[in-house]
């Protein structure tokens, strides 16, 4: 488990080096799947990324057994949650990749601030959600 | 063409990894979250 945790976490940072190396992009998955549906003249490569970003977990799943995540949740919720997501992290300039993995990696001010705040945010909602469920 | 191979492959990357590492369990975001521990206690 904590073997597997570690080979997952040096994917994620490998991938997000050669983003940088090879695109000089961010890997701000939020933003790259914002560039693939409304800045695709452009930034036509992100639609590829997105693309691979599909293919990486179906390829774990070939080789390893599906690992589909399980929501415990009613579609509602699930949908209120997603919106929620997408326009913090709109609002956030970047979601916890962009700005966790990559952002505190390159030393932005923006992005430990932003890290902070939506982590406490996250412990402060778990806790009030054990509560109410 | 070369930026097309790279973008699929680090994407590729980037979600082999997040399953491998269990990011894409809800339970597992919501366990490291959970630091007062299940059912709310603050200590153990």
């Amino acid at each position: 488990m904590i073997a597997t945790s570690i080979f997952g976490g040096l994917l994620i940072g490998l991938a997000s080096v050669c983003l940088m190396l090879f695109q000089g992009r961010i890997a701000g998955i939020s933003s790259i799947v914002y560039r693939a549906i409304f800045q695709l003249k452009f930034e036509s490569w992100a639609l590829t990324f997105v693309i691979g970003l599909v293919l990486g977990p179906l390829l774990v799943a070939a080789l390893n057994g599906p690992a589909a995540p399980v929501f415990d949740l009613a579609w509602w919720q699930v949908a209120l949650g997603g919106l929620l997501v997408g326009f913090g992290s709109r609002l956030g300039s970047g979601c916890t990749s962009g700005h966790g993995v990559c952002g505190i990696s390159r030393g932005s001010a923006r992005s430990v601030v932003a890290t902070l705040t939506f982590m406490v945010t996250g412990v402060i909602t778990v806790f009030i959600m054990g509560m109410v469920l | 063409m070369m930026i097309y191979l790279t973008a699929l492959a680090t994407g590729a990357m980037f979600g082999a990894g997040l399953v491998v590492s269990g990011m894409t369990d809800p339970a597992n975001i919501q366990g490291f979250l959970d630091v007062a521990g299940p059912g709310g206690r603050i200590w153990p």
